[in-house]
C-alpha cells in the first residue's frame, strides 16, 4: 500500500478569464515504500502535485491512483474519509491547533474514528513516542520550539497509521539542526515503518535524504537522478 | 461528547472576547427575565381569574358604588349560580408605606366562590363568628408578624372608623393558596361590619362590586349583557365583564406595559444578536486556515459546520445560565422592595424558559453563517492564505 500512479495529469487554474496550466500531462509512478523528493522552482507545480496526490484538490484531467484508489473520481465526504485513513500531511508551518496541547493535536485525526478513549490514548502515546515527545504531551504549541512543533505535526500525520506521508517543505521554517532531526525522523519513518513519503523541498540537502529525486519545471517532469541516499 | 473539549477550547480561545460576549448575553438575559417577570406580575390577577366568574361594577366609574338591592335581582337571573359582593376598604396600617390590599367581603358567599383562598375550617368558623374578625394571607402574616388573635389597627381613609381614626380587626384566620398568581398579601374583613358603620352615617346598603358565578362559562357574554340590560334604566347602571377583563383593566391603568416590555425586549434581543453574530463571525474568519487543516485531516464540512454552530450555542448557553442565575438573585432581592406595587413579583420558570429559547435561537442564528463558511471553505483556497 502507499503506491502512487499518475497518468496524463493536468491541472489548470482559472484566474478571472485566463486559464493558467500548472501541471501539463504529467505521469509518474511512486513505488510503495519510496521516499521521493520533489524539487523545482517556485510555481513549477510541486505543491499542486502534492495536493492532488493527497486528495485536497481535484485534477482537471488525468488519473491519480493512490493505494489502488482512483481519487480523481472521489469527492466530498468520501474523499475526506479516504484522506483521514490513507494520508498523513506535514506542513511547512506545522499548522498545529494553538488551543490544543500536543497530545490533543495528535489525537485530532483519531476523533474521526470509532476508537475508545483508551485506544486513542495508546495510539497518541505511540506516535509521540516515535517522534520522541512523550514528555511534552501537555505542552501547547506556543510552549514548544519549531522543531518540536514539527515533530508533533509528524506524530499527528502518522497517528492513524497512513501508508503515504505528504510533506510540504517540512524543514522550510526550521534551523539547520532541527531540520536535520526532522529529516532523520522522516528517513526512519520510511525505512523502519515502511511509509511511502513524498516531500516537496527547495533544499538540496534535504532532497539528498530521499531515495529518489524528481524535478518539476513548468508542470513537466525532468530527469530524475538517483540521490546519495538511494546510493547508500 | 468527544468534541466537547475541542468546542470549549475554541469558544474560549480569545478569552477577553469570550468573556465580554458572555457578559453581554448574561446582561441581556437578566433584562429579558426581569421584564418578563414584571409583565407576569402585572397580569397575575388576570391569570388567577376564573372563567366562570363575572364582575359587575358601576358603569360610570369603579370608584362609585352599587346598591345592595341589586343582589337579589342578579341572583334570580338565568345562568347565574351565585352572587357575592365586596368593596375596596382602603386604609393604612401604621403608615402609607405599609401598603396591602384590604377588602371588605360578604364573607360566606365570597369564600365559597373563591376556593383558591385556602382557610382551615376552624379558623373560618372563628372568622365568621366575629364581625371584627379578619382573614390575612400567609405572606402578610410573615411580613408584619401578625398572628391569630392579634389586633390589627387600620387607619381609615375612605371609610371613617367607628371611634377615633382607627379600625381594629382581629386576625381570625390565615389563608394560603396553591393557585399561581393569587396574592397572599391581602386582608379580608366583614362587609357587614363596614356596612353597620356606614348605616350609622346614613351611607349604608352600598357595595363596591358584585362577583357573579355563572353556570356555563361559554355563556359569559350573554349573561353579562343580560345583567347590564336589567339595570339599564336604573339610577346606577352596571358594567359587567369577565373577571379576567376586570383585572386587565387595572393593568391598563399603568399603560400598555406588555407592549412596552415587548419593544424593549425586542431591542435587547436584536442587540444581543449583533454581539453574538459579530463574535462568531470574527472567530470563524480568524480560523479559516485551521478549518482547512482540519479538512485536510479528514474532517468533513458538515462536522466542522456543526462544531462552529455548537461553539456559538455554547457561548450563548453559558451566558444564559449566568444570566438566569443573576436574574433569580436580582428578582429575589427586588421583590421585597416592590411588593407594594407588585405583590406577586417573583421569577418563575416561564421567563427562564423563554430566555433559554431566545439564547438558543440567537446562538443558532449567529452561528449559522460562520458554520456555513466553515463547511464550504475549500482547502486549497484557505491554504493559500496560510502560505
Amino acid at each position: 500500500m502507499g503506491a502512487v500512479h499518475i497518468r496524463n495529469l493536468r491541472k489548470v487554474y482559472r484566474r478571472e478569464a485566463q486559464q493558467v496550466p500548472v501541471l501539463d500531462g504529467l505521469s509518474i509512478d511512486i513505488a510503495e515504500g519510496d521516499f521521493v523528493a520533489l524539487m523545482g522552482p517556485s510555481g513549477s507545480g510541486k505543491t499542486t502535485l502534492l495536493n492532488l496526490i493527497g486528495g485536497i484538490d481535484q485534477p482537471t484531467s488525468g488519473e491519480v491512483v493512490v493505494s489502488g484508489t482512483d481519487i480523481g473520481r472521489m469527492k466530498g465526504g468520501k474523499l475526506a474519509k479516504w484522506r483521514s485513513r490513507n494520508i498523513g500531511f506535514i506542513f511547512q508551518l506545522y499548522n498545529l491547533i494553538p488551543v490544543l496541547t500536543a497530545f490533543e493535536n495528535v489525537e485530532l485525526p483519531l476523533l474521526l474514528t470509532k476508537l475508545s478513549k483508551k485506544e486513542r490514548r495508546e495510539h497518541v502515546m505511540a506516535s509521540l513516542g516515535v517522534v520522541g515527545l512523550t514528555d511534552r504531551i501537555d505542552h501547547y504549541p506556543r510552549q514548544l520550539s519549531g522543531g518540536q512543533e514539527q515533530r508533533v505535526a509528524i506524530a499527528r500525520a502518522i497517528v492513524s497509521d497512513p501508508a503515504l506521508l505528504l510533506a510540504d517543505e517540512p524543514t522550510g521554517d526550521l534551523d539547520a539542526k532541527s531540520a536535520q532531526e526532522i529529516l532523520t525522523l522522516l528517513q526512519r519513518l520510511n525505512k523502519e515503518f515502511k511509509k511511502t513519503i513524498v516531500m516537496v523541498t527547495h533544499d538540496p540537502h534535504a532532497a539528498e535524504r530521499a531515495s529518489r529525486l524528481v524535478h518539476l519545471d513548468k508542470g513537466v517532469l525532468e530527469a530524475t537522478p538517483a540521490t546519495a541516499a538511494a546510493a547508500r | 461528547m468527544k468534541f466537547l473539549r475541542f468546542i470549549w477550547r475554541n469558544a474560549t480561545r480569545n478569552k477577553r472576547r469570550a468573556i465580554l460576549t458572555v457578559i453581554s448575553i448574561s446582561v441581556a438575559i437578566v433584562t429579558i427575565c426581569i421584564l418578563q417577570t414584571i409583565v407576569v406580575a402585572f397580569s397575575s390577577g388576570a391569570r388567577a381569574s376564573d372563567a366562570s366568574r363575572l364582575v359587575v361594577r358601576n358603569k360610570v366609574s369603579l370608584m362609585l358604588p352599587l346598591p345592595l338591592a341589586y343582589q337579589q335581582r342578579i341572583e334570580s337571573m338565568a345562568g347565574v349560580k351565585a352572587v357575592t359582593w365586596w368593596d375596596w376598604f382602603g386604609g393604612n396600617y401604621q403608615d402609607k408605606k405599609n401598603f396591602f390590599a384590604k377588602i371588605a367581603v360578604e364573607a360566606e358567599s365570597y369564600f365559597r366562590m373563591y376556593p383558591e383562598f385556602e382557610i382551615p375550617k376552624d379558623q373560618m368558623s372563628a372568622f365568621l363568628a366575629d364581625r371584627r374578625g379578619c382573614v390575612i394571607g400567609q405572606k402578610l402574616s410573615e411580613k408584619f408578624g401578625f398572628k391569630l388573635g392579634d389586633t390589627v389597627p387600620i387607619i381609615g381613609d375612605i371609610y371613617p372608623a367607628p371611634s377615633g381614626d382607627t379600625w381594629e380587626f382581629v386576625v381570625k384566620a390565615i389563608y394560603t393558596t396553591t393557585k399561581i398568581g393569587v396574592d397572599e398579601n391581602r386582608m379580608f374583613l366583614h362587609w357587614k361590619y363596614l356596612d353597620e358603620r356606614m348605616t350609622e352615617l346614613s351611607r349604608g346598603g352600598l357595595i363596591g362590586v358584585y362577583t357573579i358565578q355563572i353556570d356555563d362559562p361559554s355563556k359569559a357574554a350573554a349573561v353579562a349583557k343580560a345583567v347590564d340590560a336589567e339595570f339599564e334604566n336604573s339610577p346606577e347602571q352596571t358594567l359587567t365583564e369577565t373577571e379576567e377583563s376586570f383585572q386587565m383593566d387595572f393593568v391598563k391603568m399603568w399603560g400598555n406595559i406588555a407592549f412596552l416590555v415587548r419593544v424593549i425586549g425586542a431591542a435587547v434581543v436584536f442587540a444581543l444578536l449583533l454581539v453574538a453574530a459579530n463574535t462568531m463571525a470574527m472567530a470563524a474568519r480568524e480560523r479559516t486556515a485551521e478549518i482547512a487543516i482540519l479538512k485536510t485531516l479528514g474532517f468533513r464540512g458538515a462536522l466542522l459546520g456543526s462544531l462552529v454552530l455548537a461553539e456559538s450555542l455554547m457561548l450563548t448557553i453559558v451566558g444564559w445560565a449566568i444570566g438566569a442565575g443573576l436574574a433569580w438573585v436580582v428578582c429575589l432581592g427586588v421583590s421585597g422592595m416592590i411588593s407594594r406595587f407588585l405583590p406577586t413579583f417573583a421569577l418563575t420558570l416561564a421567563p427562564i424558559a423563554l430566555s433559554l429559547v431566545i439564547a438558543v435561537v440567537i446562538g443558532a442564528v449567529s452561528g449559522v453563517f460562520p458554520a456555513l463558511h466553515a463547511a464550504r471553505t475549500r482547502i486549497v483556497d484557505a491554504m493559500r492564505k496560510v502560505a
